[in-house]
């Protein structure tokens, strides 16, 4: 992630050198330099679509929708009232981008119910309905648009014709900058999580849900920003211009140059630009052309222009770093700081009370029931199927149980979202690692102590100090839990190209990274050969002896018996067995349970 | 020697389930696979029908031929039948159906006696005939899915966990129908959780625990063996 990042900060400073030349050749241009300026107005919605589509993982086909509403608050407002010339641009789009916005989070808040070609249909009926609202609103002008739009001016200098190009550009680099901020942050790290792997991000805290409504009214944002600019640049809107053809054109620049980060959205938007120009006489193929320019983007460079830029920089794998880099940075403290105290709780850290899960008519958990208490490490053995993950699920909020209460340190958490289950302090890890792919392995653990930031969407977004020294802490927690575990040489290793057992321990690291009091570990030792066994087993006992509390469900019975001071079996969703290592191997129910029983 | 897997070393991906499993299975034998979750039962299984495991070495013969060289399906052509876990009838079709599906493999001309056949053998799938698998129980079910692979004249018939979800009657039932087809010459490789009652059942058994053999023996001596506990249970075999 980072890389990526930084590969797109290395390349805007190359971008706005090619944006002066521009300039300066295409001054006696009106063709070149009106081309230019739309390239500029285009690449600001294209990197609202860029960050939803390849930051978030949410496709839109509705971006020109916000871009008609920018554009319209300005043509309607700007002709209406008779403000001075200084206030009435900057008002007018002030207002749209906050209509655009406000929209956007309505349809981020719809969004959440649809995923890929739904969520691709769902905005695309919101790019026809807006459409079709432009084209038969009186006061909008109806089918012909509204014409005469002024001209932004201030003071001597009035913004159109070749001003506006340089206009342009400084708003197009400008919404680049803070974009960048944006996703360096810790909104940035949010998003990268939920992009990809949204449970995993859940359960370490992450509210993807507002996250992901966040990004659809960023991105409805700047496309109603550049509707506003490009109304005012060009004097005139009609309703075809802001139609679903907009929201392709839009998503093509995007697919063109690369989603993800700013660079590949200005590079497609001026890409497409010039195809435009130099595509007049092809008017009537245009279509065909994009067409078939997609398609060969999608085949020959899935990553777009800056994808293939970005690998002529760094030949082979761009991404990977130096493998077993130690990090720099001296750890400062091996301790927990376990905010268990704080809220007053001495022993029981959790308390599962009658819980009963049902599935239509299967009964996954019967009626269980059980306490823990702090710094103890506890088991829940069981055969295939018996409910074990799904009492798990109960209890981090991914399933509300049917029946029954969870209560962590005193609070009453049943149903609640795993993010706010997290919050209280519930680490867990999943069966299958789920660790972010794409993301270094101290990017994964950053990512695990999210819930320990103290930043805003607003302060990353203009990397205020808040923003910056949030995330300096967040970077020495997460060496902190990789020395601890001793994992540090793989910092800046991505997780995808990790070992088997690496991924395990690395999904440990990042459980714990915001010191939980309760970890719930989901088959550790799962594909883990003896020695890797081993270093797992010092793992848990550690995190155990520094007082946290851990409930594990593992299948090696070596282990289990080995290093659990309580074991609770399932059978069937019902609790059959309760106890220490050795009454519970030795209870005839347990022994039915696992071996079956003769004839 | 009708099936003959040696040193294999397989898994899914990267992650090494099996660590040098050999085996054998006679014609007419029926050889039980046992061990905890997670010790590679299932995967044993998957990897000799070669579904989706990677194999890093060994080999996998059956009746002569290279398995490891054939695909699934030229699996089944050889007589390798798969019954997996859960059944994986095709839930919408009829009984009728799902039986047919099964004779991909075989010659057109013997089709009609073979259904017959199949329904001579499970009356009750006979009875229901043209309703959806669905509507089955879960014991006609997994009659099902065994007539359903009797379709392809089997030599073998590799079955995963088939007592899950039946009724302990149930369960005797089935095991009578893998008895049945035991004595008419197919061999039988059962996968199982319930290890005490496969062993009245099997002539040979094979322990698995994490991707290795632990145990392995005659069904008698495993019965009566403390170790297949320890494994299931943890601890040393001497306390149980």
């Amino acid at each position: 992630m980072i890389a990526r990042l930084r590969a797109d900060t290395r390349t805007l400073p190359i971008l706005a050198l090619i944006v002066v030349a521009f300039g300066i050749f295409a001054a006696g241009n009106a063709t070149f330099a009106q081309a230019g300026t739309y390239a500029a107005i285009f690449s600001i919605a294209a990197i609202g679509l860029s960050l939803l589509l390849g930051n978030v993982n949410q496709i839109s086909l509705g971006a020109a929708g916000f871009f008609g509403i920018g554009a319209y608050a300005v043509a309607s407002l700007t002709t209406w009232w008779n403000l001075p010339a200084w206030l009435s641009w900057p008002l007018a789009t002030l207002i749209g981008i906050t209509g655009a916005t406000i929209v956007g989070l309505g349809l981020g808040f719809i969004a959440l119910r649809f995923r890929g070609h739904y969520l691709a249909m769902a905005t695309l009926t919101f790019g026809l309905i807006c459409a079709g609202i432009f084209h038969e609103t009186k006061f909008l002008g109806g089918a012909i648009g509204i014409e005469d739009i002024p001209y932004p001016r201030f003071g001597a200098l009035t913004i159109s014709g070749y001003p506006a190009y340089w206009f342009a550009w400084i708003l197009a680099l400008g919404i680049a900058l803070l974009t960048l901020n944006l996703l360096r942050g810790r909104s940035g790290r949010a998003f990268e999580a939920i992009r990809n792997d949204e449970l995993a991000a859940e359960v370490l805290g992450v509210p993807t849900r507002r996250y992901k409504i966040l990004a659809f009214a960023y991105s409805g944002a700047l496309a109603g920003l550049a509707g506003a600019v490009y109304a005012a640049f060009l004097g005139i809107v009609v309703p075809d211009a802001v139609g679903p053809q907009l929201s392709f054109s839009l998503l093509l620049m995007v697919v063109l140059g690369g989603s993800g980060g700013v660079s590949g959205a200005l590079i497609g938007a001026a890409l497409l630009g010039f195809l435009d120009i130099s595509g007049h006489q092809f008017e009537n193929t245009r279509e065909v052309v994009y067409g078939v320019l997609v398609i060969a983007v999608v085949i020959a460079a899935p990553n777009g222009a800056f994808g293939l830029i970005r690998s002529r920089f760094r030949p082979g794998h761009p991404e990977r770093s130096a493998e077993g880099r130690v990090v720099e940075g001296q750890p400062r403290s091996s301790t927990f700081a376990l905010p268990l105290d704080k809220l007053g709780v001495t022993s029981s850290v959790v308390e599962v009370a009658h819980v009963t899960q049902r599935f239509g008519g299967l009964v996954a958990v019967n009626d269980v029931s059980f306490t823990l208490t702090r710094g103890t490490l506890t088991s829940l053995i069981g055969p295939n199927g018996a409910g074990k993950t799904t009492l798990f699920n109960a209890i981090s909020g991914i399933g509300r149980p049917t029946e029954g209460r969870v209560t962590i340190g005193g609070i009453d958490v049943t149903g609640r979202q795993p993010h706010r289950v997290a919050a209280l302090g519930v680490g867990r890890t999943f069966q299958n690692a789920r660790l972010f792919g794409e993301m270094t392995v101290l990017e994964n653990v950053i990512a695990g102590a999210f819930r320990t930031e103290h930043t805003s969407f607003g302060a990353d977004l203009f990397a205020l100090p808040s923003s910056r020294r949030s995330e300096r802490e967040a970077t020495d927690r997460a060496r902190d839990t990789l020395v601890r575990l001793g994992l540090e040489p793989l910092a800046s290793t991505l997780a995808k190209d990790l070992a088997f057992g690496d991924r395990r321990r690395v999904e440990l690291a990042r459980a714990t990274a915001s010191n939980p009091w309760l970890l719930l570990v989901d088959e550790p030792a799962a594909g883990l050969n003896a020695g890797e066994r081993a270093t797992l087993t010092a793992d848990l006992l550690k995190l155990r002896d520094a007082g946290m509390t851990l409930l594990l469900i593992e299948h090696d019975m070596r282990l289990v018996m080995s290093i659990s001071e309580r074991v609770m079996v399932l059978k069937f969703g019902t609790m059959i067995a309760d106890g220490t290592a050795d009454a519970v191997r030795n209870d005839p129910a347990v022994v039915a349970a696992y071996l079956g029983t003769a004839g | 020697m009708l099936l003959e897997v040696s040193g294999l070393h397989a898994g899914y991906g990267e992650l090494e389930v099996l660590r040098g499993i050999s085996l054998t299975v006679e014609a007419g034998e029926m050889v039980a696979v046992l061990g905890p979750n997670g010790a590679g039962k299932s995967t044993l299984l998957r990897t000799i029908s070669r579904i989706d495991t990677n194999v890093r070495s060994g080999s996998i013969r059956f009746d002569g031929h290279d398995l490891l060289r054939a695909s699934t399906v030229q699996g089944v052509g050889f007589g390798c039948l798969h019954v997996p876990e859960g059944r994986q009838l095709f839930t919408e079709l009829s009984v009728d159906d799902n039986i047919r599906l099964g004779a991909y493999s075989v010659d057109r001309k013997t089709i009609e006696a073979d259904v017959a056949a199949v329904y001579a053998q499970f009356p009750v799938l006979a009875e229901r005939k043209s309703q959806t698998a669905f509507s089955l129980s879960g014991g006609e079910q997994q009659m099902l899915a065994i007539g359903r692979a009797l379709m392809a004249r089997p030599r073998m018939l590799m079955l995963d966990e088939p007592s899950t979800g039946l009724a302990p009657q149930v369960v005797e039932v089935i095991f009578g129908i893998l008895a049945g087809l035991k004595r008419s010459g197919t061999a039988v490789l059962i996968v199982e959780q319930n290890a005490y009652l496969t062993l009245q059942h099997a002539d040979r058994a094979y322990v698995l625990e994490n991707g290795e053999i632990a145990l392995s023996g005659t069904a008698s001596e495993l019965s009566a063996d403390p170790r297949v506990r320890a494994i299931y249970l943890g601890g040393s075999p001497d306390e149980a």
